[in-house]
């Protein structure tokens, strides 16, 4: 039987009455979506002409894939896709487990006092700034008045050039980046265990299972949706190393190790205002990002039955 | 309905239609050039969107010397400041979406591929010219590089300049004064007599008492070695554009030349040994200015306007007009070539454009043109006669404290040296208005022995592409390699001819070609 309009328009009317507040709720949401990620999509032909300032989105001569090329042929490439998957694993690698592990340790917490300060605390690096985290990264580095430098010195050690050294980059940018995002990233992980049945508990104390093991056979399964459902997510945006950050902390000194795809573009493509160039690399950065989720999302539906979708 | 929307939509269309040909609007013109007169004969207000990038004040309302040089123009500026270090994004987007342009816009990139020009983002000014150019004209003529810089290849003229003073305001070499006398060190006079001077210091050790081990001989503090590339005017480079043109007139890039790499190696033992600062591509003024309050550098390369609060961070009592130089300006170094210059700076320090949104684009050039009058430039640095300073018969200022010491930085709330609209630096304002006579005098002495690099000029398309195609990348190789080969990530000697060979193979020939094309225009 086919749905004729009047029918459609009744069920519309209907659905409306019962949750408009719901659809109230995520109108924001669809909105900015709408706005900032689907309203901008048609810019992407800039990829494929050279852009002419105040011309609009459809101005300019067609280049074909003449941005692509260059990039892929700069003797820069190989080394910023390098650097960029790198510093991403590493992220991934440290960052991604830390969350999981201060979630379980704080909801173990019996004294609720202790467990809210842990939880500010923890929280509290978020909330800085980037200017302000690499600010206090350069003054606690530096070479003669910074605090690292001085316990350095005060082993008898020779004080490191940490901010000009290319091996020391990855490791300085990974674990700012950590220490800023574990506390908050943890939010989600200590709603989902909170959220497991207390009986289970009950019950595997009743089997005289010990605390290990109740973390090891309740709660990490039970929130293992969660983790996979944040893994995939994480995954797409592998290609995406946040330019702010690199772009305060790095120097012709290190560029060997911090020169990213995207300071790379910025250098190329804005600075000389080639905004062809910047969105042709933009394009392909995402292209990688969504065969890295989507590839992510099947396999982990092969192997736990949980996926994004 | 679908009627009305139709009519709507027509309406729509017709008004869309009307609003270009409604921007060029008329206003009766009386300028004829003379400062503290009305431009126009009713009042006009202009849009602007610049930055002060050389007081990094933020607020155009507070600069009353600006106002005060305006007042009886007709003509108000409505000036939107940026901060200095988010305008160039903040521009070219403007720019790139071609909507909400101001009248008057600061173009800190200065277009070189004529990328905006081109676009009919900005207006030809020629005809202006013609007509209002009373006081540009006279500004070309003294500085005879600065049209160049302000037409595009084709000859229109599409800028107007800030021009800067191109020998006198330079970086130059200074040093720790008292720290030299306590401990009779001698002042260098060549290069060779600078790394004795620097082992001294280094022996010295503690010498500002504080028990740690932060004193600095040399001190660098650009992050991207700018005033590091400075000192090679001692080894005869110009490491500042880079490329510069041999007696015989053809153009080479410094960064390949024999001299460079015996520059390297000297800046090398200096590392090694101790003697320079190893964070000299990392450093900021903030740090540069807590070492001086700590009293931990010996000497340093640096802007002579930057001298005079350095001495202040120093002796927070210093008085300039009474006390001798706390940090002292040396003459040129003789390098082992026999050089003995400083590089100085292009004059062409800013250009403005009028955009083609622009409803009054003569009113804009006229105020242009007259912001460029001496007298109008001197307002804005040195402030009001009576309230200020006052002049005796032989014309020598003299300036109330409040101007003199800077005290709640009063001269950059009124506008000193905010760089923000067209005009020019004032040789007497950041001379003996704010720095110590005996520093001046030395900026003056080597003002004559200050070379100005290869200036900025406006090539055809070809040269253009070649730039856009080979600049980025291969300064992002001389820049790392630089700061490889000086802190010992890769070894001079061994690695030099392959350095040579990377450069030529990132397209260094082609840059020498463009280089050589702007020289052979402004010879």
């Amino acid at each position: 039987m086919s749905i004729t309009p009047t029918v459609r328009t009744r069920r519309f009317r209907k659905a409306w009455q019962r949750d408009r507040l719901l659809y109230l709720m995520v109108l924001p949401g669809v909105i900015f979506y709408l706005v900032f990620c689907y309203a901008p999509i048609p810019g992407l032909i800039l990829s494929f002409k050279k852009f002419i300032p105040g011309g609009g989105m459809y101005s300019g001569t067609w280049v074909g894939l003449r941005w692509f090329r260059e990039f892929f042929n700069s003797p820069y490439c190989p080394r910023t896709i390098r650097n960029t998957l790198l510093i991403s694993l590493y992220c991934l690698l440290y960052g991604f487990p830390l969350p999981i592990l201060f979630a379980v340790c704080v909801t173990e917490l019996r004294h609720n006092g202790t467990r809210r300060i842990l939880q500010t605390v923890s929280y509290m690096p978020y909330f800085f700034s980037t200017i302000v985290i690499v600010g206090m990264m350069k003054n606690f580095l530096d070479l003669h008045t910074g605090i690292i430098n001085q316990m350095v010195s005060f082993f008898d050690k020779e004080p490191i050039n940490f901010l000009s050294k290319p091996e020391w980059f990855r490791t300085l940018y990974v674990a700012s980046s950590v220490w800023q995002h574990f506390g908050f990233n943890s939010i989600i992980y200590i709603a989902a265990i909170i959220g497991i049945d207390p009986t289970l508990y009950e019950a595997s104390m009743l089997d005289g299972i010990s605390k290990f093991q109740q973390i090891r056979y309740i709660t990490l399964p039970m929130i293992s949706s969660t983790i996979v459902i944040l893994l995939i997510l994480q995954l797409g945006n592998v290609m995406t190393v946040g330019f702010e950050k690199v772009y305060l902390m790095y120097s012709p000194a290190t560029y060997e190790t911090a020169d990213v795809i995207s300071t790379y573009v910025y250098r190329k493509g804005i600075e000389s205002n080639n905004y062809g160039y910047a969105t042709a690399v933009g394009m392909f950065n995402s292209v990688i990002n969504f065969l890295f989720i989507y590839g992510a999302n099947r396999l982990c539906r092969v192997a736990t039955q949980t996926s994004l979708w | 309905m679908k009627k009305l929307v139709s009519l709507l939509l027509c309406l729509l269309m017709c008004t869309s239609l009307l609003g270009p040909a409604a921007l060029a609007k008329e206003v009766e013109i009386v300028y004829d050039g003379t400062p503290f007169a009305p431009i126009t004969s009713e009042p006009v207000t202009l849009t602007v969107l610049s930055s002060a990038s050389g007081s990094k004040q933020s607020d155009y309302e507070t600069m009353k010397w600006f106002h005060l040089a305006l007042e009886n123009t007709n003509v108000t500026l409505e000036v939107e400041l940026v901060d200095f270090s988010s305008y160039d994004e903040v521009m070219s987007t403007r720019l790139a979406a071609g909507i909400d342009l101001p009248d008057i816009i600061w173009v800190s990139t200065k277009d070189p591929d004529g990328t905006y020009s081109n676009a009919g983002l900005f207006k030809p000014l020629n005809e202006y010219d013609a007509k209002y150019g009373f006081n540009s004209k006279k500004i070309f003529e003294r500085y005879n590089t600065l049209r160049g810089s302000c037409t595009s290849a084709d000859g229109t003229q599409y800028y107007m300049p800030y021009y800067q003073l191109a020998t006198e305001h330079a970086v130059n070499f200074s040093y720790n004064v008292k720290l030299f006398e306590d401990y009779q060190i001698p002042v260098p006079t060549t290069t060779d007599e600078l790394y004795k001077t620097l082992k001294a210091l280094k022996a010295v050790g503690d010498w500002n008492g504080n028990g740690k081990a932060d004193e600095v001989p040399l001190y660098f503090r650009r992050p991207n070695g700018s005033e590091f590339k400075q000192m090679a005017s001692f080894w005869g480079l110009d490491l500042v554009s880079g490329y510069k043109a041999n007696e015989e007139g053809i153009v080479k890039c410094g960064f390949v030349q024999p001299e460079y790499k015996e520059y390297l190696l000297f800046c090398r033992k200096l590392i090694e040994e101790g003697l320079l600062n190893e964070d000299f591509s990392t450093g900021s003024w903030d740090q540069c200015f807590a070492r001086w309050t700590n009293n931990s550098v010996g000497m340093q390369f640096d802007w002579t306007s930057n001298i005079s609060e350095l001495e202040l961070a120093m002796c927070p009592d210093y008085n300039f007009r009474t006390d001798d130089p706390v940090i002292a300006v040396l003459p040129p170094l003789t390098g082992p070539y026999g050089d003995d210059c400083y590089m100085g700076r292009d004059p062409a320090g800013k250009v403005f454009a009028i955009t083609s949104s622009c409803e009054y684009p003569e009113v804009a050039y006229c105020v242009m043109d007259y912001l460029l009058n001496d007298e109008v430039v001197d307002m804005t640095w040195l402030g009001v006669e009576g309230v200020d300073y006052t002049k005796d018969a032989e014309g020598n200022l003299t300036f109330t404290d409040e101007y003199y010491t800077n005290k709640d930085n009063y001269r950059d709330r009124n506008g000193y040296n905010a760089e923000m609209l067209p005009g020019g630096q004032s040789l007497y304002g950041y001379g003996l208005a704010a720095n110590n006579a005996k520093s001046v005098a030395q900026w003056l002495k080597n003002a004559e022995k200050t070379v100005l690099p290869l200036g900025f000029t406006y090539l055809e398309e070809e040269y253009n592409d070649i730039m856009s195609t080979y600049q980025v990348d291969l300064n992002t190789y001389i820049d790392e390699s630089l700061a490889a080969f000086v802190l010992g990530i890769r070894d001079i000697e061994s690695e030099w001819d392959s350095y040579v060979e990377d450069c030529y193979n990132l397209g260094l020939e082609q840059m020498e070609k463009v280089y050589q094309a702007r020289y052979d225009k402004t010879k």
